[in-house]
């Protein structure tokens, strides 16, 4: 082999294996350096992105944040970077090519990179960005400069804005349509239909009906709905002129539901048959209030339980104690991980939104039952948008699917 | 629902039945044998876990109480470990209750114990906050405001395992181990604010609550009651309470399943007489 | 009329402020929602004490009427009175007997005066709950094991078309969440996955779907005042 070929050989070989060399030389200054407040935020960021560049995109190209109060510096190191993540679509949008920019966000001011007591960014702040081998720097990017402020709309959840909008039309619309035709369809609900039986027998047995809440606050909307609920079988109770007893878990829960059955037993003409003491407080702690129910219905025998509101894990102690003693037992949960035991223990079972439907169901007025067939309507409405968009989508058409992406 | 007397008889001899089926394997459980599994939903924490550089901050959020310690813990003392191993630097923390701050206190001093690991260098622990999603959005603001002392009443701006971290965007992972809906605050709020890695672990009856979740990649990983936490100590090579409570667990499961059948039986043999 | 009037303004204007405060993020939102969550906390606090006092008051007629169980009325009076007594003394020893300082030597002695004395914040309480409420709440929840033995063998039953699959689907879970399934046969484990992430998946999306429908409208009707049955009486 001739002599040159040799060497030239020997010069690749030696070059191969110093791979460093190779990726120095292919590593570019950053492109497309910008700096702005980073929107949709309380203030206090600044974002920073650049433009991802095939020489420079390798996991282990560590990249140089440096920052300023003045455009010549003196410049401070901020952080450090590896392994950009730049899938940021709600600062640039969904388009695939959107995907090549490389961000990071900026909320505080530092001495130096081990500096441990930041301060906050307060003036317009200078940046720029350096790409490194790890040791020294090869090259910078342009200096830009940018100021955070608080933003008063969040642009990303304009999809929820729109829907809630359009939401609450339909309702306003079909409570309209109720008010000129009260006689608006809503399907049976054996649940609430059985109500009245339940009242009923346990009347004959001469028993109490037990009327559980649920183990949330005031603040959760089963709660909210249960005690809706409450008012209406309070009524009938008072009607038969029989006994109710309502254990609670939370003080607030105990003083609404003593208010909502005292007003009940008023309007059934019964104010003498109230008594405050059935409706009381057992204590907030979940296992101990199951206990404490558990007893109180082996020991009184209620003819009926009723569950009503968001149950946790005590929901199988509760309804398997009240099959045992042979009460009627209805519940009606939007706990979705409970509803499977009270459907294996109970009679019968409002799942999800029946127990929101219940105070429209029992009470039949047009303001209720119009909200309940919006609400229907809207769910129509999804149901169509499901289905187009799971076509759309699996023909690689997917507008409609980012129309409802959040962030 | 009625109650006949027959049906009382059947109920305690089940009930019977169940606690032999737990009490028997757990007398005999060296002589049972059973064979390592692993899912994938559970293996995806580990690897996770597995490919965080030393010294990375994670967050784990131990968010139940004494009622649920038994199913939960055993893979929160596995997770720990694994962490503990790694090196990575953990923060403790519960949005809970207050009795969760007990029990994690216990569980860090146990696990840290294991691992040979120190309060305020390796791990920290922080005290219980009401507030559930305002803790974790004050968390993404700013850590030193939202607990300025930790469990022990010491100042966190002093501890070196705090060191570098500011906010929740500091974190390279979080966990929630929960059981209740602390895992769906975390969902809506930390992972929204720190936009860090999150996994989950829950009681069994509460983990298919999640499978959506982990469709859409909102949760890396989940971990569901003591047989994802047996799969988590064979992953990481310590077969521990887990493992064990697998045995009459599957005993348990076993025994119901020949009960169902047995009820079909007779409800069938039933029907047929008329 | 403000007594039904005024909490309905108030949930109208508690309702419209906090929708329109998720779609700002300015700061002035976030601290206005930390001061209202704060004042959430407070009042939860305070109403802690009408619980209190039920609890006592529907206790002590139990006793006093000679009601049946009013054993166990008697011992959560005892027990009442022993968690707020082992509470509250470590703190009135500190206040009446403070640490004595100047006879204290070392470490081990400051110790040795907390074990004595108790004054290690919830040290004896901490030993009621870990000692007490601790088993029993785990006891509590370990009865739920049997009682989804007995729902199993009282529920599953093959009466129908739907109700044969839910069998299957229950059996293969059941299966396939213990090292069993996979013995028995390779394919039970995945299986259920299957069953978990797709068919259970899709249902609860489905719950879901329905319950957040239902949870926006009956939000609305409570802002608008439409729905006033929490309030008591009639709409």
């Amino acid at each position: 082999m001739p002599w040159f070929r040799i060497l030239f050989l020997g010069l690749i070989s030696l070059l191969g294996f110093n791979n460093d060399i190779f990726a120095q030389n292919t590593l570019v200054s950053p492109q497309d350096f910008t700096a702005f407040d980073t929107p949709n935020d309380a203030g206090g960021s600044v974002s920073l992105t650049w433009r991802v560049v095939p020489e420079n995109n390798k996991p282990e190209v560590p990249y140089l944040i440096l920052a300023a109060t003045a455009p010549d510096g003196p410049w401070f190191e901020q952080t450090t970077l590896v392994n950009l993540k730049s899938d940021y679509p709600q600062y640039f949008g969904l388009s695939a090519s959107n995907k090549l920019w490389s961000y990071c966000e900026i909320t505080d001011f530092k001495q130096s990179l081990t500096d441990d007591n930041p301060k906050p960014i307060t003036a317009t702040t200078y940046f720029k960005l350096a790409v490194t081998d790890g040791s020294k720097t090869l090259g910078f990017s342009s200096v830009v400069s940018a100021m955070h402020q608080g933003n008063w709309f969040d642009a990303s959840k304009i999809n929820i804005l729109i829907f809630v909008v359009i939401f609450s039309f339909v309702i306003m619309f079909f409570i309209s349509l109720a008010r000129k035709n009260p006689d608006l369809f809503i399907r049976r609900i054996p649940g609430l239909d059985a109500i009245e039986e339940a009242i009923g027998r346990a009347t004959e047995m001469g028993k109490p009906i037990l009327y559980l809440n649920g183990l949330d606050g005031m603040g959760s909307l089963s709660t909210i709905a249960a005690t809706s609920i409450l008012g209406k079988v309070a009524r009938k109770v008072a009607n038969y002129d029989s006994q109710i007893k309502v254990p609670c878990r939370d003080p607030i829960v105990m003083s609404v539901c003593q208010e909502v059955v005292r007003e009940a037993y008023l309007e059934a003409g019964r104010p003498d048959a109230y008594n405050q003491d059935n409706i009381f407080f057992i204590t907030d702690d979940q296992f101990a209030y199951a206990a404490a129910v558990d007893g109180l219905m082996v020991r009184h025998k209620p003819a009926a339980n009723l569950y009503m509101g968001y149950y946790y894990a005590e929901s199988l102690l509760l309804a398997e104690t009240g099959a045992a003693i042979g009460a009627i037992q209805i519940a009606g949960t939007d706990s979705i991980t409970q509803l499977p035991f009270f459907i294996t223990t109970c009679d019968y079972t409002l799942m999800g939104e029946e127990l929101y439907a219940a105070s429209a169901y029992l009470s039949r007025e047009p303001l209720q039952t119009g909200s309940l067939k919006g609400q229907d309507f809207t769910k129509g409405l999804i149901i169509l948008i499901l289905i187009l968009g799971s076509l759309a989508s699996t023909a690689g058409i997917t507008f409609l699917v980012n129309l409802f992406k959040t962030f | 629902m009625t109650s006949e007397p027959k049906f009382h008889i059947i109920r305690w001899v089940i009930f019977a039945l169940v606690a032999l089926a737990i009490i028997i394997p757990v007398i005999v459980s060296e002589k049972i044998k059973l064979p390592d599994t692993s899912s994938r939903v559970v293996k995806n924490i580990y690897d996770k876990i597995e490919s965080l550089p030393a010294g990375s901050p994670i967050i784990l959020s131990i968010d139940f109480d004494p009622s649920s310690d038994e199913e939960l813990r055993p893979m929160t003392m596995a997770i720990l470990r694994h962490v503990f191993r790694k090196k990575l630097r953990v923060i403790g923390m519960t949005i809970w209750s207050p009795q969760s701050s007990g029990l994690m206190g216990d569980i860090f001093t146990t696990a840290a114990k294991m691992e040979n690991k120190q309060d305020g260098l390796d791990y920290v622990i922080m005290p219980f906050k009401p507030g559930g999603s305002s803790v974790i959005l004050n968390l993404s603001q700013d850590i030193f405001f939202t607990y300025p002392k930790d469990y022990k009443d010491k100042s966190t701006k002093e501890l070196p395992v705090l060191k570098g971290i500011r906010t929740l965007k500091d974190m390279k992972y979080a966990m929630c181990i929960s059981a209740g809906n602390a895992v769906d605050v975390w969902i809506v709020y930390g992972k929204e604010k720190g936009k860090m890695p999150l996994g989950a672990g829950c009681t069994a009856v509460m983990a298919t609550d999640y499978y959506p979740y982990l469709q859409s990649g909102q949760l890396v990983g989940l971990m569901g009651g003591i047989g994802a936490a047996a799969q988590y100590e064979s992953l990481i090579g310590e077969k521990g309470i887990a493992t064990e409570r697998m045995k009459p667990q599957t005993v348990v499961h076993s025994l119901i399943i020949i009960l169902i059948v047995v009820g079909n039986i007779v409800y069938f043999t039933r029907r047929r007489k008329g | 009329m403000i007594k039904r009037q005024l909490p309905l303004l108030i949930a109208f204007a508690m309702g419209v402020i906090f929708i329109i405060q998720f779609f700002i993020p300015h700061q002035i939102s976030q601290d206005l929602l930390t001061w209202v969550n704060k004042w959430l906390m407070i009042i939860g606090g305070i109403s802690l004490l009408l619980g209190i006092y039920s609890l006592l008051n529907f206790h002590y007629l139990q006793i006093f009427r000679n009601k049946p169980g009013w054993g166990f009325s008697l011992i959560m009076f005892f027990s009442f009175l022993i968690s707020v007594v082992v509470g509250f003394t470590p703190s009135l020893i500190n206040v009446i007997l403070p640490l004595p300082e100047s006879s204290v030597q070392s470490a081990e002695q400051v110790k040795e005066w907390y074990r004595i004395t108790g004054l290690k914040d919830g040290s004896s309480l901490d030993w009621i709950f870990r000692h007490g409420i601790t088993p029993l709440s785990a006891t509590m929840f370990s009865i739920i094991g049997f009682f989804i033995a007995s729902a199993a063998f009282r529920a599953f039953r093959a009466r129908s078309l739907e109700a044969t699959l839910l069998l299957l689907a229950a059996v293969f879970i059941m299966l396939g969440q213990t090292p069993l399934g996979g013995m028995l046969w390779s394919g039970i484990p995945d299986i259920m996955t299957w069953i978990l992430s797709t068919p259970n998946t899709a249902a609860k999306r489905a719950i879901l779907f329905g319950i957040a429908m239902g949870s926006i409208s009956f939000s609305l009707k409570i802002i608008f005042g439409i729905e006033r049955a929490y309030l008591g009486g009639k709409n």
